[in-house]
């Protein structure tokens, strides 16, 4: 890339100016702003005070004593594919191994991208303004091989109108082994119009039904909602039964709970509120109620557990906006009880604060020590569980999957190109295991990403040094 | 909360930085709503919270700095984890510009800010690691695998 390229495009970037309006018109700071002094010194006496009580509790109960897992560094490396002269493949080829008898590796090599989803390997098609798929071809990964597979694959025309805009366009999906897979092209650029501004998301557990996300506006006036669409009869229904039209024109996303009962709703900042709102919706009651309001702990965001329980949390920001504290608490939607499980705990910083909260951002986090130990704490109880075996250095990262029951542990090289992942592991909070592995020949590749292909898989992206070559790289713990 | 600057010094300083400050929310998120909200809630701190600046210099690394710190906390957020691309509402933007802004927006986090701040900003090593709070040898480090991801991404859509 040639930088002026970017400098160019850059240029073309400018505010809006209703953007001058709403700030100069701005009346109040927009997050709630608590001196990290003061809030420390506050948090001290309530660290004080839990101390006294825990230490009396841990004498009368010794259940309460803290649980350990053991890290599990396997011996046997991981020896990576790459660098392989013999080029390749037109068709996706396949290897595998087993990493200490512990970790099946499966190392995808194509001569160009291939796309992943429910395990199946799809090279698709698309129009050349990419609104319509022409041709989709999928392959089962089975251990040395990619067998090509025929998917009952639909095709869904969406013709939906809501609030005076009619949408159009369709969507791909497939029911396999239980679980909906659905993919949509994505109009490029100046082409895009109103009628393409939607999206599908899935709902788990259910493949009769997705949630279609419909949006309009731009910029200052971007309102997103969400419908319930039924695949088989191509029917919707509205899921913000009994909002105030007036705040349903100010939500911009929603993310549901599993069985979709309730959605965590956030609204965009306007002159009025110049912060960004979040609210719980409950579609059985009806009701929205803001975040900040639930348990009455003032809290900042929230984060679904499962369908009747939320991680609350609230940052506390020095006077730069860098969050230095954290404190979470365990909301019952049902009883509306919120219970501390964190309380005012300062965040690790890799070159500022290297003890403090690694936050996964769901029902757990990490706790660092001055010395390099670590522990997990489960946000829904307070529990905390020590990894024995284990000394926490800057190079570790952590990263919970979707269903928030295993953590990806990772460390990079920093001396590598592309991302030269030299360790990798997983935590299995369910299981109570941690364990990773070293990875040799890294150096050899270009790793451009990692992430957790669905719950239980890791993947990670990679090319050969020269490019030629793309590799998936797949594990599973 | 009482303000620290005038409402004329806040629009001075809207109109001197605004759109600095929009373009690196822009950079890290990638989507407008967000960059406004971002773009908004910098100035508001100006307004409310503004340190003493030593010169014009100081007060743009402290907006640049604050921006950055709620880019990297909204992008903490869920709701942010969903949106990967520069969203499509850019029309004056050629095509091929507009890709290359897609392809740094598909950049891993930690690499976008020192680009944006280095080779677009002007900013040297030193600054961009004083307004990032990271150690020169990050940034170095960033810059280079920024720079090398760029290629492998645009050789990698050709």
């Amino acid at each position: 890339m040639n930088i002026n390229d970017y400098r160019k495009a850059m240029d073309h970037i400018i505010p809006d100016h209703a953007l001058k309006e709403r700030i100069m018109n701005q009346k109040t700071p927009q997050t709630r702003y608590t001196p990290v002094r003061r809030a420390l010194t506050g948090a001290l006496a309530v660290a004080l005070a839990a101390v006294c009580l825990f230490t009396v509790a841990l004498a009368a109960s010794p259940e309460l004593r803290m649980a350990v897992m053991t890290f599990f560094h396997l011996e046997e490396p991981e020896q990576l594919p790459g660098g392989d002269p013999s080029g390749a493949p037109t068709e996706p080829g396949i290897s595998q191994t087993d990493i200490g008898q512990l970790v099946k590796a499966q190392y995808i090599k194509t001569d160009r991208y291939y796309g992943l989803t429910g395990g199946l390997l799809e090279d698709l098609t698309w129009s050349e303004d990419r609104r319509t798929l022409l041709d989709a071809r999928f392959w089962e990964i089975k251990h040395n091989e990619a067998a090509p597979v025929e998917v009952d694959l639909h095709t869904q025309q969406i013709d939906v109108t809501y609030d005076g805009i009619r949408y159009q366009g369709e969507f791909y999906w497939y029911v396999r082994n239980g679980a909906l897979y659905s993919f949509k092209g994505i109009p490029i650029g100046a082409d895009t119009q109103p009628e393409d501004q939607w999206y599908v998301s899935h709902l788990s557990g259910r493949t009769d039904v997705v949630l279609l996300h419909v949006s309009e506006g731009r910029q200052l006036e971007y309102t997103e909602t969400a419908l319930l669409y039924h695949l088989d009869t191509g029917e919707v229904e509205e899921l913000f039964v009994g909002v105030d039209p007036a705040i349903l024109e100010q939500f911009d996303g929603s993310i549901w709970s599993p069985n979709a009962g309730r959605a965590l709703v956030t609204g965009h900042a306007g002159p009025e509120h110049p912060s960004t709102r979040e609210w719980l919706y409950d579609r059985e009651t009806e009701t929205l109620t803001e975040v900040g309001e639930l348990g009455n702990v003032g809290a900042g965001g929230a984060i679904f557990v499962d369908d009747n329980t939320l991680i609350l949390s609230t940052y506390t920001e020095n006077e730069n906006g860098s969050q230095e504290a954290v404190t979470y608490w365990v909301y019952d939607i049902p009883s509306s009880r919120a219970v501390q499980t964190l309380a005012q705990s300062p965040l690790y910083h890799k070159d500022r604060h290297p003890n403090g909260i690694i936050p996964f951002y769901g029902g757990s986090c990490m706790e660092i020590g001055q010395d390099g130990s670590a522990c997990l704490i489960d946000l829904t109880t307070g529990a905390r569980t020590m990894l024995e075996n284990f000394t926490f250095e800057k190079e570790m990262n952590f990263f919970l999957n979707p269903s928030g029951d295993k953590v990806l542990y990772y460390v990079m090289d920093s001396e590598a190109d592309g991302l030269g992942i030299s360790q990798l592991g997983v935590i299995d909070l369910e299981k109570g295991t941690f364990i990773a592995f070293d990875r040799e020949g890294y150096e050899d590749l270009y790793e451009s990403s990692l992430h957790w292909e669905d719950n239980r898989t890791v993947s990670i992206d990679a090319t050969s040094s020269d490019g030629g070559t793309r590799y998936i790289l797949l594990y599973q713990f | 909360m009482r303000q620290t600057i005038s409402a004329q010094q806040l629009e001075e300083a809207y109109d001197a930085y605004g759109t600095a400050v929009y373009r690196l929310a822009m950079a890290f998120l990638g989507r407008r709503a967000d960059a406004e909200d971002v773009t908004q809630e910098t100035f508001c701190r100006l307004l409310y919270r503004a340190p003493a600046f030593a010169d014009e210099n100081h007060r743009k690394r402290w907006l640049l700095q604050v921006a950055a710190n709620l880019c990297r906390n909204q992008l903490r957020g869920f709701w942010r984890k969903r949106v990967t691309q520069l969203e499509d509402t850019i029309p004056a933007v050629p095509p091929e510009e507009l890709e290359l802004l897609n392809t740094v927006m598909a950049l891993p986090e930690q690499y976008k800010l020192p680009l944006h701040l280095h080779y677009y900003e002007g900013y040297s090593v030193a600054e961009t690691a004083e307004i990032l709070k990271l150690g020169q040898s990050a940034v170095k480090m960033r810059l280079k695998r920024g720079r090398e991801l760029l290629k492998l991404e645009l050789e990698g859509s050709n």
